[in-house]
């Protein structure tokens, strides 16, 4: 009965961060959402509509996935700003969890990491659900599952990404730090790494824009058979280029990065002192 | 007896190679008052910080009482404690409004759902912040901050109080009524702990001192009890006409030499510095003494009678104000040279 008692304060403790930390963020999500409905209007309405100057896809699954490449980094500029300053900010400005002693703080932090990340779901939806109305205007064709396919692994890859970046809040000293090194990594991190596991013709798994290209692949109904990698030969060497991940290989992946940096991230948090 | 409801056992923090606590030791009994002094840097804050388990100590132990009445090693299980309500030093906030804030940290705290909203009015009622009820915490001023994180601290009535420094940055009015809220706490039996710079505010509301010094526990008692034993008693004589300056010198040795029995015993009576002092802009002179009423009584007499000729006594009497601060003072000065 103890155990029922505590099992229920502490999901009230985590209700309660989720509600408050959704108020909090609110203007955050405004703003991110106008910027995600003007990029999609310049890449899309502006480039095939208003003047032009783009030709559309031959295929409604064609624009689906170039509007979706288009999105990658306005989600990974959404996602730093809103899960950088999950923990670090907290102790660089001794706000919520410092007021709060002898509380149960992961609870604080699972509430604030769900909010969080509803609000980064919410904004990839409003972009899916623009992408979905365009092309039917454009092609009158009905949506594909495939779509809901890759929104979900989306949904996944939101959740690798938050995760890695609130293993960065777990010890960095402030939010504008945090969002500096995942900004670096996803541009020129992962691509200094591919430099030396280029040569093995390993498949890059570890990279998240290699990862990325699933969400945008998966959409075509041959993805199956699809070829996930050409090879050239330039000097004697064959080289591998990796186009996109497979299903399962990207699936596993990434609920490892969720869960590994995501448990990381908490046991630091743990030991971090005020 | 009271219960114990918090107890430190030879607790030390170390920062690197600072030692800014060293193996302090003290219990605090249910519905006490005590007030943690001590100069910047002692280690006051840290020692606030070990109690809220929001930093780890090097050695040492705190035990809090848990809900079924037991002293529980917090460090070892955090769990089942009483309810703590803590104010930081400089608290800060997140971009909301003080009912958002409060009802959200009551939630958090689990306090009856159909309480919280007259719960915050009546607070924002009593600390005179009703009106910004629903205006954003960056509209307000580094006073009205200090306000709401006390109310913070005690929005789920809890039944044990960690303020670091609640009264910073207050006005007098807000003041009076922190010091009187807090009485009031005590009446209920409350415990509080908290530490402050305002030692006037300190001896209207607490039972106890804890003197602390370069992470030392120097004294931990009632004032009385600390100042009778550091017999840290001042007289003030008013005089009527102002001692020319050529004089006050003699004046002062030929009183300390007339006044010796009666003067502070603890203290190296060749050296005289401090003991007698005269104050030219207000016009009188400050006398350690013993604390006995008989040498009050006996310094009094020999001032009207050897001194008539050197000076005319309009006033004397013994300050309440100044005597925690000379007492602590006299405190911080003695362990200072112990330690050197």
């Amino acid at each position: 009965m103890e155990k029922l008692a505590n099992i229920c304060v502490n999901l009230k403790q985590v209700s309660h961060s989720i509600l408050f930390e959704v108020k909090l963020q609110k203007k955050k999500f405004i703003i991110f959402s106008i910027i995600t409905i003007i990029l999609f209007f310049l890449n899309s309405i502006v480039s095939y509509v208003i003047f032009s100057f783009m030709t559309l896809p031959y295929s409604q699954i064609d624009l689906y996935q170039s509007l979706i490449l288009s999105f990658m980094t306005i989600l990974f500029l959404t996602t730093g700003f809103f899960f950088s300053g999950i923990i670090c900010t907290e102790y660089k400005k001794k706000t919520g969890l410092t007021l709060l002693p002898l509380i149960e703080k992961h609870n604080l932090i699972i509430g604030k990491y769900i909010a969080n990340y509803i609000l980064v779901i919410g904004i990839t939806a409003i972009q899916y659900f623009l992408i979905a109305l365009l092309t039917f205007y454009f092609y009158a064709e009905p949506i594909p599952p495939s779509l809901f396919l890759s929104f979900g692994y989306l949904a996944l890859y939101i959740l690798a990404l938050a995760s890695v970046t609130t293993f960065l809040s777990s010890f960095m000293p402030s939010a504008s730090s945090v969002l500096i090194i995942i900004i670096a990594l996803i541009l020129f991190g992962f691509s200094i790494i591919d430099v030396f596991v280029k040569p093995t013709r390993i498949e890059p798994l570890y990279s998240l824009p290699y990862l990325y290209n699933i969400i945008s692949k998966i959409i075509y109904p041959e993805f199956s058979t699809m070829e996930r990698y050409y090879e050239y030969t330039q000097d004697n060497i064959t080289h591998r280029i990796w186009s996109f991940p497979s299903a399962e290989g990207a699936l596993i992946v990434l609920t490892l990065y969720a869960i590994v940096f995501f448990l990381l991230g908490y046991l630091l948090f743990k030991r971090r002192q005020l | 007896m009271s219960e114990t409801v918090i107890k430190l056992e030879n607790l030390s923090k170390k920062y690197g190679n600072f030692m800014a606590l060293d193996t302090v030791s003290f219990s605090v009994r249910k519905g006490e008052i005590i007030g943690l002094v001590g100069p910047n840097g002692a280690g006051k804050t840290t020692l606030l910080k070990l109690i809220a388990r929001l930093i780890r100590p090097n050695s040492g132990s705190v035990f809090i009482k848990n809900n079924d009445c037991k002293l529980q090693n917090i460090q070892k299980n955090s769990k089942n404690l009483i309810e703590m309500g803590f104010l930081i030093d400089i608290p800060h906030f997140y971009n909301t409004t003080p009912y958002c804030l409060l009802r959200h940290i009551a939630n958090i705290r689990n306090y009856p759902r159909n309480k919280i909203k007259l719960r915050i009015d009546h607070l924002l009622k009593t600390f005179d912040l009703y009106e910004w009820k629903y205006k954003k915490l960056k509209t307000f001023s580094k006073g009205m901050i200090q306000k709401l994180g006390f109310m913070v601290a005690i929005i789920h009535d809890p039944e044990l109080f960690i303020l670091d420094e609640p009264q910073t940055g207050l006005d007098t009015n807000a003041r009076i009524k922190i010091r009187e809220y807090l009485k009031s706490l005590q009446n209920e039996g409350k415990t509080i702990l908290l530490s402050s710079h305002l030692l006037t505010e300190l001896r209207e509301v607490c039972d106890k001192i804890a003197l602390i010094n370069q992470g030392v526990l120097i004294g931990f008692d009632t004032i009385d009890n600390l100042e009778r034993d550091f017999k840290t008693k001042e007289l003030i004589c008013e005089i009527g006409n102002p001692i020319p300056i050529e004089r006050v010198n003699d004046l002062i040795i030929k009183l300390n030499r007339q006044l010796e029995p009666f003067l502070e015993a603890k203290v190296d009576h060749s050296n005289f510095e401090g003991l007698i002092t005269y104050n030219r802009q207000k016009n009188f002179f400050t006398i350690c003494y013993d604390g006995k009423q008989t040498s009050r009584s006996e310094i009094l007499n020999i001032l009207s009678t050897e001194f008539v000729s050197d000076l005319t006594i309009s006033s004397f009497y013994e300050p309440k104000i100044s005597q925690l601060e000379s007492l602590y003072n006299q405190m911080i000065k003695e362990n200072n040279k112990k330690l050197k």
